[in-house]
């Protein structure tokens, strides 16, 4: 017997606890991690993104102004009266000397040009430069004051200019200065290359300063103004503004760098996962190991306890707290189920012994055949079941006391009732339980009822009696006179003068008076049967003998059977071995009936006599291919005096079928027929029994 | 003609007699001008001249040329021409251009129109116009 769970996938506390335990601690790092993963990942490069923007904007507007207040120095030195040297060549070295002044003032990325409306360089910071020869950029700068440009790059150069007026003539212009900004220069405003690289790129003339990274998105292809994230870097974009030649700082930092945050963090909550588990495993053991273990004992000690429904079982009490508690309780609940059950078993046990009784004392009851054995036997029982009381018939008037039991006998043949006594209870007084009083009245009851059944035993059978007596004086009372009336007629059938129609007269009247005598017969001998005044005298024989008894029967019965055109045969035979017990003269009564009925109900066809051994029994049917019996007739076929009244011109009264089978029976056998309906034929079957 | 030049020219310097000539370049189409005329250029109290704006231009401060000039012709001192400087600076007024050298002096003087300048009398190029000589 198995109380293992039928759910498959039901959990134990213990993996419930560690699962809880495993959710609790887990699903906020999960969190975290997918926060990290997704939302986190993206907002923290959009943080990176708005940071190094900010950065790069920095780093723009930083160059934007310098280059602007560079613009604004060499405007403000165009401006200056000193620039009317222009006209005279510079001969003072006075622009020369302010220029080299400023580029040392700037610093040494920078070179400046004076040049007159020629290209002719005046003045410039250049040693080398012999005077009075052709500014190289002339072209360049002829090509940005055609397009209105405040600057133009040519080489690695962004050149400043602004144009030289004379205020000596009348604001004519007589030159433009020149400042050559170096952008390779530009590098140094580049936030160090651990933090990534910084580009300047100016598309119109293929410049760029400072190297991209390689296998990232050149250049050229790059869309202008957005940020974007390359497979290793992110690429931060600004563009120049202002008067500055169209240009970008391109800021490439590499994501390890930009997300190192991110990185790290993850690393830790990787690493704070890993230790989390390993703790958390060390916490499910130690649960499990320290409060989950109770639990499991008591678990098992309630299997335990329910397959071996052994209730003596306990728990052994470890811990303190709840489950301690819980322990106690349900060793005290064991307790008082085992007490329960032994009180329920020992209870039981006295009921059963009472009913016991009860029932012994009704089967003994109903064995008694006589009123005062029934009383007597009553009081002795009750005496012997109630130990703390004393029981006494009396067939004296009721008093009305509650000790009293009452005997009312019905008389069914005359349909009234009369007191017959009481039985009295004498001893402790009667308790509260109304069981107890319905358990007397029950008794009474069935000393009652047992009475009544041998009044009506006794009833019944004198009227079978009677009616037996009379029916046996009745038929010697009848034969009498039916022999004088068969002798007389049988002396007019053999006298001489009688005419033929007398002759015939008389012949009716003499067959008449033998059927009533064989009438007579059956009614005697079924009145002597049920009187139980027939004698049987069993005895053993062997299968031959009962054969040649059949035969014998058989024989006295071709004669008729001829005289229809019947054919009489026998039909499967059986071998056996051992003795069978009967009564030779009443078997032979009895096949010879069941012959002659076949013989009566045949008009054609055959009869046939088989034998076949059936448990304990020898059968032998008789079948033929009469009239069959319906289902009706075969419910009514054995009832004595009914007759089926289908053949009312053929003799018999019926009785033959029903003395058969109360003898068979009386021999230790039985007798049954079979048919298939109407005009199926009929099949007798009698049964003799074996000898034991 | 030639020979009385130089010859007065060596006489002049073996005097230590030395002659600033104010001069203007060809395209300055003025002939003529005071003493009065020139101080009122150099000192910005006149700007047009016959219709022409004039440019005076100036030496550097610490030429012996200019101080000359300043004594000579402007009858001021330095310092007095410092406070000058300084109270029609509030009116809009600038001293006029300064030149390092003779030469970019004589530049400036050939190239704009209206320019103003002044010159040791040995010095002057023939292309320039002497419009007021100052014997010192």
């Amino acid at each position: 017997m198995s109380f293992s769970p039928t759910k498959p996938y039901t959990m134990t506390l213990k993996n419930k606890i560690r699962l809880a335990l495993f959710s609790v601690a887990f699903l906020p790092f999960i969190i975290l991690l997918f926060y990290l993963q997704n939302m986190g990942k993206e907002r923290i490069i959009n943080e990176s993104f708005h940071l190094y923007h900010s950065q790069v904007h920095l780093v723009k507007k930083t160059i934007e102004q310098q280059i602007g207040s560079l613009h604004k120095e060499v405007r403000f030195m165009a401006s200056l009266d000193l620039m009317n040297d222009m006209i005279v060549n510079d001969v003072d070295k006075r622009i020369v000397s302010l220029l080299l002044h400023k580029q040392h003032d700037i610093g040494k990325g920078v070179q400046l040009y004076a040049v007159d409306n020629e290209m002719r360089i005046i003045a410039s910071t250049e040693k080398k430069r012999k005077s009075s020869a052709y500014f190289v950029e002339a072209y360049m700068l002829q090509k940005a004051l055609a397009s209105h440009k405040k600057m133009f790059i040519s080489g690695h150069v962004l050149f400043l200019y602004a144009p030289i007026q004379s205020t000596l003539q009348e604001n004519r212009q007589t030159g433009y200065l020149l400042l050559a900004y170096d952008l390779n220069v530009l590098q140094k405003f580049s936030p160090g290359q651990r933090n990534g690289t910084m580009v300047f790129y100016f598309p119109k003339y293929n410049i760029h300063i400072g190297a991209a990274p390689k296998n990232e998105t050149s250049l050229q292809d790059m869309p202008h103004r957005t940020d974007t994230i390359g497979e290793e870097y992110l690429i931060v974009n600004e563009s120049f503004e202002g008067d500055m030649p169209e240009g970008f700082v391109v800021y490439f930092v590499p994501k390890s760098h930009a997300l190192a945050f991110l990185d790290h963090f993850t690393y830790l909550i990787w690493g704070m996962l890993g230790a989390g588990t390993l703790i958390i495993a060390l916490l499910a053991w130690w649960i499990g190991k320290h409060i989950i273990k109770p639990v499991e004992a008591l678990t098992e000690t309630t299997q335990q306890i329910i397959n071996t429904q052994d209730y003596t079982t306990q728990v052994k009490v470890h811990t303190e707290g709840e489950i301690g508690i819980l322990s106690r309780h349900f060793n005290t609940l064991i307790l008082t189920v085992r007490d329960t059950l032994d009180a329920l078993e020992e209870e039981n046990r006295r009921r059963l012994e009472r009913f016991v009784q009860l029932i012994t004392i009704f089967n003994a009851l109903i064995q008694t055949e006589t009123d005062e054995a029934c009383v007597d036997l009553a009081v002795g029982e009750l005496d012997k079941l109630i130990e703390n009381a004393h029981f006494q018939f009396s067939a004296e008037p009721l008093v009305g006391t509650p000790d009293e039991m009452p005997l009312f006998v019905t008389d069914h043949a005359e349909g009234t009732e009369h007191y017959y006594g009481k039985i009295i209870r004498k001893g402790t007084p009667l308790s509260d339980d109304p069981n107890e009083a319905r358990f007397y009245s029950a008794i009474a009851s069935m000393v009652t009822l047992q009475l009544e059944r041998i009044e009506l035993l006794r009833q019944i059978r004198s009227v079978s009696e009677a009616k037996s007596v009379f029916i046996s004086y009745m038929s010697h009372e009848l034969r009498t006179p039916l022999h004088a009336i068969l002798g007389a007629t049988q002396y007019l059938i053999g006298y001489e003068a009688l005419t033929p129609e007398q002759q015939e007269k008389v012949g009716k009247i003499e067959s008449s008076a033998s059927h009533l005598l064989a009438m007579i017969n059956d009614m005697l001998d079924l009145a002597q049967i049920e009187a139980g005044k027939i004698e049987i005298n069993m005895a053993n024989y062997t299968l031959p003998d009962i054969t040649e008894k059949v035969s014998e029967s058989m024989a006295m019965v071709e004669l008729l059977a001829e005289q229809k055109g019947l054919v009489l045969k026998e039909g499967t035979k059986v071998t056996f071995e051992g003795t069978l017990c009967t009564d030779e003269k009443y078997l032979k009564q009895i096949v010879l009936n069941l012959l002659s009925n076949a013989v009566k109900y045949t008009d054609n066809g055959e009869i046939t006599v088989s034998y076949s051994m059936q448990e304990e029994y020898l059968a032998i049917t008789v079948s033929d291919t009469g009239i069959g019996l319906s289902d009706e007739d075969m419910v009514t076929v054995f009832d004595a005096y009914k007759q089926i009244r289908n053949r009312h011109h053929e003799q018999g009264n019926g009785l033959g079928l029903a003395i058969s089978k109360k003898l068979a029976k009386l021999c230790g056998g039985d007798l049954y027929l079979e048919s298939d309906g109407r005009g199926m034929g009929t099949s007798a079957t009698l049964l003799l029994p074996k000898c034991l | 003609m030639r020979k009385i030049v130089v010859l007065i020219f060596i006489v002049t310097l073996c005097m230590h007699a030395e002659v600033i000539a104010v001069v203007v370049g060809k395209q300055t189409p003025i002939e003529h001008l005071s003493a009065h005329q020139i101080k009122a250029v150099f000192l910005k109290k006149r700007e047009f001249l016959d219709g022409i704006r004039m440019k005076p231009i100036n030496l550097s401060p610490k030429s012996p040329l200019r101080r000359s000039f300043e004594k000579h012709l402007l009858k001021m001192d330095s310092e007095t021409l410092e406070r000058y400087w300084v109270q029609v600076h509030y009116r809009g007024h600038r001293p006029p251009y300064r030149v390092n050298s003779i030469e970019s002096m004589i530049r400036f003087v050939e190239r704009v129109r209206g320019a103003v300048g002044y010159l040791p009398q040995h010095e002057v190029p023939k292309d320039l116009k002497v419009l007021y000589r100052i014997a010192l």
